[in-house]
């Protein structure tokens, strides 16, 4: 996946001229009913992108959607799916990313045993929907050949919210048998009206309807290519994406009325659904997980220096430092990379050696003084500790690599690219007392080590002044810590494999301190054509996002025009407005 | 690949004597033709039933890996059957019970992992590497436990279980780690055995241990309808797209799943007189979803509650294939030291992966013979294994155990390790893995060898060679499984003609 990303990152900042890429009064096609042209004609560049879109699918939910679309159904808040299914298998660093996720056979009895579970907590509220929201009243002798009207009813309601649309007559009548079922067959110790709404809420809860989200079209188009995703679909798309829940009221009744199918009414549901709390919380999970930064919390050592604790409160700072970012401040990538305040507790901020003498146990929006070298999120306790891989005691390489990767989107060399199939670094050992890991590892690692290391290294020794439990340090190992570096400009490509070959020159940039290095991303062209990359992967849950090659240089517009004023929410919306949002191919 | 079948049992009716290996022998890697010997399968062999794929943590150090040549010398045993395994601080000690059945192979080499850690995993079972990246390897192909269920699952058979102890703990840690893979995809791997007991057994009831009740048959309706109406609109979707399409492919995975639960839920044939799952108050429950929340005092209970969780699925019929990755290097590894409270010389902060990287494989190394008592502690559990398998009755197989019939094949993250410029087996790329084979086998295979695979240690016969005589074993069984399948993906496993042959290396 790296690769994909990296080639195209690289390709295009070779041969084509990005600037011109999209005319920017094209934008407006997202839901347009017209299909987008087949060779992508509103790019203007020495070699168009081939404007591939992605192809129909079907998009399990995440374990925390299943939860929030089962609340959002039957108010059950006991988050079933958190407690009994697998963690997600993540791609490219996202849990909502499903490309990789296979249905097997513990999976399907874990929903099996969530939807019975969930069906007999929520049933007993569900008589009293029925009564009070539905007024209505189950027959008491229903008929498989005359429906209950009232178990109809209840049906079509619960399961418009189980499936995020409508149903069809087909979906009706089968989980209208699916009530008789639980009519005829009750649950131990319930009443046979009482079981038959049981077993609809069973049966739902495990049908692919609820568990898949879907990017398919419309059934009965069997034909057309491309293929416009349904309203409903839409919807679900921006609801998933903006809250990690279904379609609220307001968003089905949009979709019911027709009224999704522009990019401006698409932006509004967004911005509307984002600025929730639930909202808040997803774009505070995409940039946890970008970095890697949301692992935090589960390296809390009882016996380490990182407390459960203090681990907890990093991610905590992370949190709600990007939403201070996104809704209070510029909303840029610049100030994510390079603010110069964060979120502390007393406990978080003595940890870190900062004042704490105004602090309490709540978390308070502190600024950092110009005597400090932290400022923006590479430089807080969730990233530093998640990149650190403490057990190989060498941070600023796993640092290093991480920002070559996930920020710049630069694939590393394999041995084998190298000329050293098979090749095993040699273990790094503790250098003597006065020697700095970065010492030690200038020394050890050149001649052919170098090839791969000059990649990431020079960068991670901009975190040097960060342990791998994020304390601020000037000595290690009884050595002075240099934290300056270099950002290397990487001048030879190779085509094929997209990876970065070493090569006799560099245009490299120093920079001394982290601080530095911070602001040095920031104003870098490849990190805001990155970001744009990890946005579109995360949003439409696909790992290699070359495909949509034409969508993310659309989205890359505004990145191009002022590399620091690019927002957040900005790429997100671009990829709303793009083809590969609301099209795909058949 | 269109190789015409022939039954490793029809062959010997056919030849029945050693003149047959001059007219194989081109078929055969020049490494592996030492090995030719008469087949020597007993009369009584047939086709293993299960497969159990056990993993462990770091390398083997030659000292204490190799076998004795017997309790009174000391000096490293030849091939062949005369081995002993009961020494002073010999790894392989708790599988000495095993004896007769066990093979332990010498000279075998993971044909296409890198020299990390992480690859040895996935080399392991099977699956080949695109990309041999030192923390997340990319992966194509299938595992062996996947490919032989996604063969031979019998109605009702559920997906292998993948289990795995202390998976997650470290933050690099997906499921690019697992050990098993299906069609490139890697499986998770259940870290919480209450998760794998759920999985398993919270919507089973053992049909003939269990006189049917008007609840459980209501029970039974209820689940089956909610399953035919999965299973119907599974089906829909799958028709919307095309049959080379990712999604199309996960569709078909999940229905095959509900598929086997629904077969499952319908009852067994079988005889299920050893089926008796654990109660769920005997399984350990590491709170949370698998990814962390780990309850490490509950670590030496973990272990137990898998093996039997294992045990219990086969002896209830309800899967045949299983793997069991218990740890790799990337874990906090002093957690480990709470299991093992017998080892000496530990203290809470030790290190195992920067330990390992002080071996040597000699006999007289510190850190080797940590090293040495570190891997018995897992060998240890492979016998608590093999013991629970012959504690079941097949249900298949009257008068037999679980154990008669099932193959265990024991890998381990790194090779065995001779020297200190082979360190801890980096320097040599996985060469010489220690693959055993352990368990009745059906009686298939010869037992009680020690096997130097193309003559020597450092013959570097691809791994592969074996994996597919295991998968060859498997499928000769003709009564169950379809005999005109050409088994089209085995050369993942390796040259299939090294496998067809009666004269193979292992019987």
């Amino acid at each position: 996946m790296i690769i994909g990303i990296s080639s195209f990152v690289l390709f295009c900042g070779v041969f084509c001229d990005c600037d011109r890429a999209f005319d920017s009064d094209s934008h407006d096609f997202a839901t347009s009913s017209v299909p987008p042209t087949a060779q992508g004609n509103d790019v203007d560049s020495d070699k168009p992108c081939s404007n591939v879109l992605p192809t129909r699918k079907v998009w399990p939910l995440s374990r925390a959607e299943y939860d929030n679309t089962v609340n959002a159904a039957l108010g059950n808040s006991s988050n079933q799916a958190q407690k009994l299914f697998p963690a997600e298998d993540r791609a490219n660093g996202f849990t909502s990313n499903a490309q990789a996720e296979i249905v097997e056979s513990n999976l399907v009895n874990l929903l099996m045993t969530a939807a019975e579970t969930i069906a007999s907590q929520s049933v007993a509220g569900e008589m009293n929907y029925l009564a009070t929201d539905l007024q209505c009243t189950l027959s008491a002798s229903p008929s498989p050949t005359s429906q209950d009207p009232c178990a109809i009813n209840y049906i079509a309601a619960r399961g418009a919210a189980f499936f995020r649309r409508p149903l069809t007559t087909d979906e009706v009548s089968d989980l209208y048998q699916a009530y008789l079922t639980g009519f005829n067959n009750p649950f131990p110790n319930t009443n046979a009206t009482v079981s038959g709404i049981e077993n609809v809420i069973v049966t739902a809860l495990q049908s692919p309807q609820f568990f898949y989200r879907t990017e398919l079209g419309l059934n009965s188009d069997t034909s057309s290519d491309p293929v416009q995703l349904t309203p409903y679909e839409v919807a679900s798309a921006i609801s998933y994406l903006a809250t990690g829940s279904p379609p609220d009221a307001t968003l089905l009744a949009a979709a019911s009325s027709g009224s999704l199918n522009t990019a401006q009414a698409v932006t509004s549901q967004y911005q509307r659904l984002i600025a929730t709390p639930a909202g808040k919380e997803k774009v505070a999970e995409f940039v946890l997980e970008w970095l890697g930064a949301d692992q935090v919390s589960q390296l809390g050592n009882a016996n380490g220096p990182l407390t459960p604790a203090l681990a907890a409160a990093m991610f905590t700072e992370t949190k709600d430092f990007v939403q201070e970012v996104v809704f209070n401040g510029t909303g840029t990538i610049h100030e994510l990379l390079t603010a110069n305040y964060t979120f502390l507790n007393a406990d978080l901020a003595a940890y870190y050696g900062l004042p704490a003498s105004n602090l309490g146990a709540n978390f308070s929006r502190v600024s950092l003084g110009s005597d400090t070298d932290r400022g923006g999120v590479l430089s807080q306790g969730a990233f530093l500790v998640s990149a650190s891989n403490v057990e190989a005691g060498v941070p600023l390489l796993h640092r290093g690599r991480i920002i070559r990767q996930q920020l710049l989107c630069e694939a590393l060399p394999s041995a084998a690219s190298l000329g050293l199939p098979g090749f095993t670094p040699p273990p790094f050992t503790n250098p003597p007392a006065g020697t700095t890991t970065r010492q030690a590892l200038t020394k050890d690692i050149v001649g052919t080590c170098y090839n791969c290391h000059q990649f990431f290294m020079p960068i991670g020794f901009g975190l040097e002044n960060f342990d791998p439990f994020a304390r601020y340090q000037t000595t290690q190992n009884g050595g002075t810590v240099d934290s300056s570096g270099e950002l290397i400009e990487p001048a030879s490509i190779d085509e094929d494999s997209g990876l970065i070959l070493s090569s006799e020159s560099f245009n490299q940039a120093s920079f001394s301190g982290y601080l530095a290095l911070a602001s040095a991303l920031a104003a870098d062209r490849r990190t805001l054509s990155c970001f744009n990359f990890q946005v579109v992967s995360y949003a439409s849950g696909r790992n290699n996002v070359g495909q949509d090659e034409c969508s993310v240089r659309f989205a890359s517009q505004s990145s191009r025009d002022g590399v620091s004023t690019a927002t957040i929410q900005e790429q997100f919306q671009n990829y709303l407005q793009s083809q590969s949002f609301a099209w795909r191919s058949r | 690949m269109g190789h015409p079948r022939t039954t490793r049992r029809d062959f010997l009716k056919k030849t029945a004597s050693l003149s047959v290996v001059p007219s194989l022998a081109p078929l055969l890697p020049p490494l592996l033709a030492p090995l030719l010997v008469p087949c020597r399968a007993s009369a009584a062999a047939k086709a293993p039933l299960r497969l159990i794929l056990l993993h462990s943590p770091f390398h083997f150090g030659e000292a204490y890996y190799h076998p004795q040549i017997s309790p009174t010398d000391s000096g490293p045993a030849p091939a062949g059957s005369n081995f002993f395994l009961g020494y002073a601080n010999s790894s392989l000690a708790p599988l000495a019970p095993f004896q007769k059945d066990l093979i332990i192979f010498r000279g075998l080499k993971y044909g296409a992992a890198s020299s990390s850690h992480l690859s040895g995993g996935t080399a392991f079972t099977g699956s080949a590497l695109e990309t041999a990246g030192g923390t997340n390897p990319k992966i194509s192909g299938t595992s062996i436990d996947q490919y032989l269920f996604n063969r031979m699952a019998q109605a009702g058979s559920l997906s292998p279980i993948c289990a795995g102890l202390f998976t997650y703990l470290s933050a690099t840690h997906t499921f690019d780690h697992s050990i098993v893979f299906n069609n490139g995809a890697p499986l998770a791997q259940i870290d919480n055995p209450m998760n794998l007991y759920n999985a398993l057994f919270a919507n089973f009831r053992p049909p003939t241990n269990t006189p049917a009740t008007p609840a459980s048959m209501s029970q039974t309706a209820r689940r089956q309808q909610a399953l035919a109406f999965a299973q119907k609109y599974l089906n829909g979707l799958v028709g919307q797209l095309p049959s080379t399409s990712p999604s199309a492919s996960a569709l078909e995975s999940h229905l095959a799943a509900i598929r086997g639960l629904a077969g499952q839920i319908a009852g067994s044939s079988a005889n299920l007189a050893g089926c008796s799952p654990p109660s769920s108050s005997a399984v350990t429950n590491d709170a949370g979803p698998d990814a962390g929340n780990y309850v490490v005092s509950n670590a030496p209970l973990d272990v137990t509650s898998f093996i039997n969780i294992i045990t219990q699925a086969f002896a209830c019929d309800i899967t045949r294939f299983a793997s069991f990755k218990m740890s790799d290097y990337a874990d906090p590894s002093q957690i480990l030291l709470q299991l093992m409270p017998g080892l000496t010389d530990f203290d809470q902060t030790t290190n195992w992966h920067a330990m390992t990287h002080t071996t040597d494989g000699s006999a007289t190394n510190a850190s080797d013979i940590k090293l040495a008592q570190f891997k018995a502690y897992f060998m240890n559990q492979a016998a608590a294994l093999l013991s629970a398998l012959k504690a079941v009755p097949d249900p298949y197989s009257t008068g037999q155990t679980l154990y008669d019939n099932t193959v265990v094949l024991i890998g381990s993250e790194g090779p065995v390790q001779t020297s200190h410029s082979d360190y801890h087996g980096n320097g040599d790329p996985r060469s010489d893995q220690p693959f055993i084979i352990a368990g009745g086998c059906g009686g298939y295979f010869k037992g009680g060898q020690l096997i130097f695979a193309g003559g020597s240690k450092s013959a570097s016969v691809p791994h592969n060679a074996l994996l597919t005589n295991i998968v060859n074993t498997f499928e000769t069984n003709q009564q169950q499984f379809n005999p005109s399948y050409v088994p089209k993906i085995l050369s993942q496993y390796g040259d299939y003609s090294f496998s067809v042959s009666p004269t193979s290396w292992l019987t």
